[in-house]
């Protein structure tokens, strides 16, 4: 099944065959998710991971994509900071219907190189996010119902699991229970439990920026606590912008290295 | 002492008794503790280091399923391997999971750096099969780690969740084995398996060798003493005194480990010897004469065993606490664990036995031996023997001295083996899968060597990677992990094989940060973490050993020390196998410190005891040479000292020096009563040897059930303790007579003067 991206660190499950049971659950999952979504956008990331001993790696770098009409996403990402890795480059070609093209650029080698992998890193740039963190996969591959909390204390709390087992190892968990604000739909928070019912992950928005006065915003700030490893990585947005519209030849891999 | 007895009899039988059931009801709350790691003081060097390791890197326990065939490339095998590894990702306390059907092959090709599956298609024809084995040979990732060279053993990788119950997951592997079974031999190995296992023998061992002991222990005695008496008050003191020796241990906080099984067979080998002094003497007291009390029979007793139980059993709890000189902790528990229980079975036998005796009546019948006679010592085997000694002490001399030092020779030959695979048998599954291991896989029993400094200094890199690349044509070294590796197979990824870059370390810091970037931006964080911290300031080089043994460890270490001078940072040097190796160290400091401690603290005993340093010096002659007999007879034979049999020398000390004490004791006085040497010895041959034959017997048949132990070295212990045992046997009876009656002169009066006590009457019985 593939996987498309889009705007940071969310990932709804699309209202799919509505019942009575589920109806509102993946009306209140669209809406939300329609909130975030943009055509493109900047920013600078800062992603720190924390390792259970207390270190911090420190990324800096700056992100741009781009949604084509067809569905495919491309995205180029470069390293700012430290300065040992600055110049650093990843583009990424997200097709809805094929083998996704990566290409990466070592400046300290001069050193432009497609990785064909029929692989799919399991971790986003080694932090405890996901790629499928990242994406939005088609409705049909969960079941979304309420909880019985939902509706208490300004929330909605909302239940997806994986409508089969392969879907279940596809994304790499077997049920996620999302938490909206009721007043304006914002996400709060997401826990990630395995096949065992451990509730391995939680991801917490921490902050979010508005983009227009329709309730548009963008998660700014979130943290992905994994609860097994002890460790924590927080991404954290800078200079977000969706009102972007970068040129073709920006994701074009002859101008990797420029 | 006899009217204190008879005063507070009901109180003693009482006391005795509940004292033991506390005890006993505290011996179910004892656990397991399986980790020899936990066998050695933290302060030990290498455990510390491992500790700091471990605390940057996580610990590595992998468990390796292993599936053998003629050959695992064919379809049904990789399937299988596809579904075994698919399932274990869904076991709860599995964090990964590595095989054939995950593995990766990174490979640079016109300019792609490609990233594909290890097995790229399922062979359906023999030349499909060629060719995914020419893929599989040239993947650096997949050979010698997921699959043997030879294609005929394929390994599934299973790394453990630490915060995870280790043993339901492991339960939880083993159903979801049996359910995937196939052609394949599945075997399992690792660590935590290894501990697992250890810790399952032990309970089978605890349950099938400790009643088998006490059911041997019966029967001997009912053999010996052929009266209900001599078979269950010797046998309460052995429940008794195990009962609390045991309980001891889950008060004391201490968990059982492999040598804890050695505790209770030992209460039941030696905390009955008293009782069977004490019985042996009733029955020949008995005989003497129709007309004493029980009462009169009980002094009598007393007056004359009191001594020699009591400086036995000192000698013996002096013997067993020279374990406590050891590093081995659980060595120093099971140390303390018996000398408690044997002080406390030297009470029960002088006040327990004979307050329980005061409330029997004498016997109705005599007691006769095979021939039909009394056991008074004036016919059959002993009285042969003592007339043979007195009358041949120098060929008994040379014979004896000629054969201990034949035999102690070997001590030459003699190797130490702190290898815990090697606690099984050949044949066990934890071992035949360890040698799959270390003969396919790189091996099982790791070095690590932490680096702490700059570790993307060009200059660091390569000294890591040369030191890594050296390493690994070492004696006995298996696969060597590093981040220098990643970064080689990485430059063979990124740039193809004519390119100036291809296989090699790059020259700049920047270029190092950034292929590092890339690899960890592409793999699983756990991948790296146990490589490299997240700042690149701390290195983890891990050296699998294919034959861990202590020469190729130490090499490895002093390799490791030398790698100091070379990097800009700090290097500590830890891991497993170190700690095995340092840990085999302290077990030669360890027996040559309790033997050393064993014997000072037995020979002033025994001077105290007798009041003579000569009479000291002619005791100390059967530990000697028994000791030196039993380290003899494991250099010729190969036996190992480890954690088990390294005990050995000091429980031996601890119980073979009785028969000495009682044998002397005896003959002094005889010699008071003004026999001369030759005819006093025969006569403490003919009398007391029967208590010190049944005694010797005794403590050799009760440990002879370790024999049917799980564990090879605990076998090995019951073989040589049963050895040394019966060395000290004919030692007493053979060769300290004949030592005396050489010293003393053969046709003269005894010249050693005995303590003045009541023994003298007692004896003239």
């Amino acid at each position: 099944m593939k996987k498309r991206f889009i705007i940071i660190g969310l990932w709804f499950a699309v209202a799919g065959i509505a019942t009575a049971q589920t109806e509102d659950a993946n009306r209140i999952l669209e809406r939300s998710r329609e909130l975030t979504i943009a055509d493109a956008m900047e920013a600078t990331m800062t992603l720190t991971i924390t390792d259970r001993n207390g270190s911090e790696r420190i990324r800096t770098n700056t992100m741009i994509s781009k949604k084509y009409p067809d569905g495919t996403e491309k995205r180029l990402i470069r390293f700012v900071s430290p300065a040992e890795v600055q110049g650093t480059s990843i583009l990424l070609h997200d097709y809805t219907d094929r083998q996704d093209d990566m290409w990466i650029y070592l400046p300290a080698l001069k050193r432009v190189r497609r990785i064909v992998s029929s692989e799919k890193g399991k971790s986003f740039m080694g932090s405890e996010f996901t790629n499928s963190d990242m994406s939005s996969p088609p409705s049909s591959d969960f079941n979304s119902r309420h909880l019985e909390e939902s509706g208490r204390d300004d929330l909605w709390v909302i239940e997806s699991i994986p409508a089969d087992a392969s879907l279940v190892n596809q994304y790499g968990f077997a049920k996620r229970i999302n938490y909206f604000r009721k007043e304006n739909l914002q996400l709060q928070k997401m826990e990630f439990f395995d096949r065992n019912g451990v509730h391995y992950k939680t991801i917490e928005v921490l902050a979010v920026e508005s983009i227009d006065s329709n309730g548009r915003y963008m998660v700014s700030d979130m943290q992905a606590i994994n609860h097994q490893t002890g460790r924590s990585s927080r991404m954290k947005m800078e200079n977000l912008s969706t009102s972007v519209k970068p040129s073709d030849s920006l994701f074009d891999a002859q101008n990797l290295d420029r | 002492m006899t009217g204190f007895i008879y005063r507070y009899r009901k109180f003693i039988v009482a006391f005795s008794v509940l004292l033991s059931a506390a005890g006993a009801v505290l011996i179910p709350l004892g656990e397991t503790d399986p980790d020899m790691r936990n066998y050695v003081p933290t302060t030990m060097y290498s455990r510390a280091t491992t500790d700091t390791i471990e605390e940057n890197f996580g610990v590595q326990d992998i468990v390796m399923i292993l599936l053998r065939n003629g050959t695992v490339i064919e379809r049904e095998t990789l399937e299988r391997i596809s579904l075994i590894t698919s399932d274990l990702f869904e076991v709860r306390g599995v964090s990964d999971v590595l095989s054939l059907s995950n593995s990766v092959r990174i490979r640079g090709e016109e300019g792609f750096m490609i990233v594909e599956p290890a097995v790229p298609f399922m062979p359906y024809n023999d030349d499909q099969k060629s060719e995914l084995m020419a893929v599989l040979s040239d993947n650096p990732l997949a050979t010698g780690n997921v699959v043997s060279e030879d294609f005929s053993t394929a390994a599934i990788i299973v790394y453990l969740d630490e915060n995870m119950p280790e043993d339901e997951t492991l339960s939880s592997i083993d159903s979801l084995l049996s359910a995937h079974r196939g052609e394949e031999e599945i075997m399992v190995g690792g660590l935590p398996y290894i501990r697992r296992t250890i810790m399952k023998d032990v309970k089978r061992d605890g349950i099938v060798i400790v009643p088998l002991a006490l059911i041997v222990m019966l029967l001997l005695l009912w053999v010996s003493f052929r009266e209900w008496r001599g078979v269950v008050i010797p046998f309460t003191v052995v429940l008794l005194s195990m009962a609390l020796a045991m309980g001891l241990a889950p008060l004391l906080g201490w968990k059982l480990t492999i040598l804890s099984l050695l505790v209770p067979v030992m209460m039941i080998a030696i905390a009955n010897n008293y009782g069977i002094h004490l019985i042996a003497r009733y029955q020949e007291i008995d005989h003497s004469s129709d007309e004493y009390s029980v009462e009169q029979i009980i002094s009598k007793l007393l007056q004359s065993l009191r001594k020699p139980i009591v400086y036995t059993g000192l000698t013996t709890i002096a013997g067993v606490l020279g374990l406590l000189t050891h590093s081995v902790i659980p060595a120093r528990h099971v140390g303390i664990l018996t000398a408690l229980g044997v002080g406390y079975a030297l009470l029960l036998s002088l006040l327990f036995i004979p307050a329980w005796m005061s409330f029997l009546p004498r016997p109705a019948k005599r007691v006769v031996n095979r021939n039909g006679a009394v056991p008074d010592g004036s016919s059959g085997i002993l009285a042969r023997t003592g007339r043979f000694v007195a009358g041949n002490p120098l060929s008994i001399l040379i014979v004896s001295v000629v054969l201990t030092v034949f035999l102690g020779s070997g001590i030459i030959f003699l190797r130490v083996d702190s290898n815990q695979e090697n606690f099984f048998p050949a044949k066990h599954p934890v071992k035949k899968a360890s040698e799959v291991i270390n003969s396919n896989f790189g091996g099982s029993q790791t070095v690590s060597v932490m680096i702490d400094g700059d570790i993307l200094d060009p200059h660091n890199m390569k000294v890591i990677d040369e030191w890594c690349r050296m390493v690994e044509n070492e004696p006995g070294v298996g696969n060597v992990f590093s981040i220098a590796r990643v970064m080689r197979e990485m430059t063979k990824a990124l740039f193809d094989s004519t390119e100036t870059y291809y296989n090699t370390i790059p020259d700049s810091r920047e270029a190092l940060a950034q292929i590092v970037e890339i690899y960890n931006m592409s793999g699983d964080p756990d991948d790296f973490e146990q490589l490299a911290d997240l700042n690149y300031t701390k290195a983890h080089l891990m050296i699998r050993l294919s034959d861990p043994s202590a020469r190729n460890i130490r090499n490895v270490v002093a390799l490791a020390g030398g790698l100091e001078d070379k990097i800009n940072g700090r290097v500590v040097t830890g891991g497993y196998a170190y700690i095995m190796e340092e840990f085999a160290g302290k077990i030669v400091k360890g027996q040559i410190n309790s033997i050393g401690f064993a014997l000072t603290v037995i020979f002033l005993l025994l001077i105290l005891i007798f009041r003579s340093w000569k009479e000291g010096l002619i005791a100390a002659v059967p530990l000697i040479a028994s000791i030196a007999i039993l380290l003899g007879i494991m250099g010729w034979t190969g036996i190992a000292l480890d954690p088990a049999t390294a005990l050995l020398s000091s429980v031996v000390i601890g119980i073979g020096i009785d028969y000495t004490i009682h044998l002397i004791w005896r003959y002094n006085s005889e010699a008071t009563r003004g026999l001369s040497p030759a005819d006093a010895v025969a006569r403490a041959i003919a009398t007391t040897g029967r208590g010190i034959v049944f005694n010797a017997l005794s403590v050799m048949l009760g440990f002879s059930v370790l024999i049917l132990s799980g564990f090879t070295s605990i076998r090995f212990f019951g073989y040589l303790i049963i050895i040394s045992i019966g060395v000290c046997l004919l030692a007493a009876l053979m060769m300290v007579p004949a030592i005396i009656v050489l010293a003393q002169g053969s046709g003269r009066r005894g010249t050693i003067q005995p303590l003045p006590s009541p023994l003298s009457r007692g004896a003239e019985v």
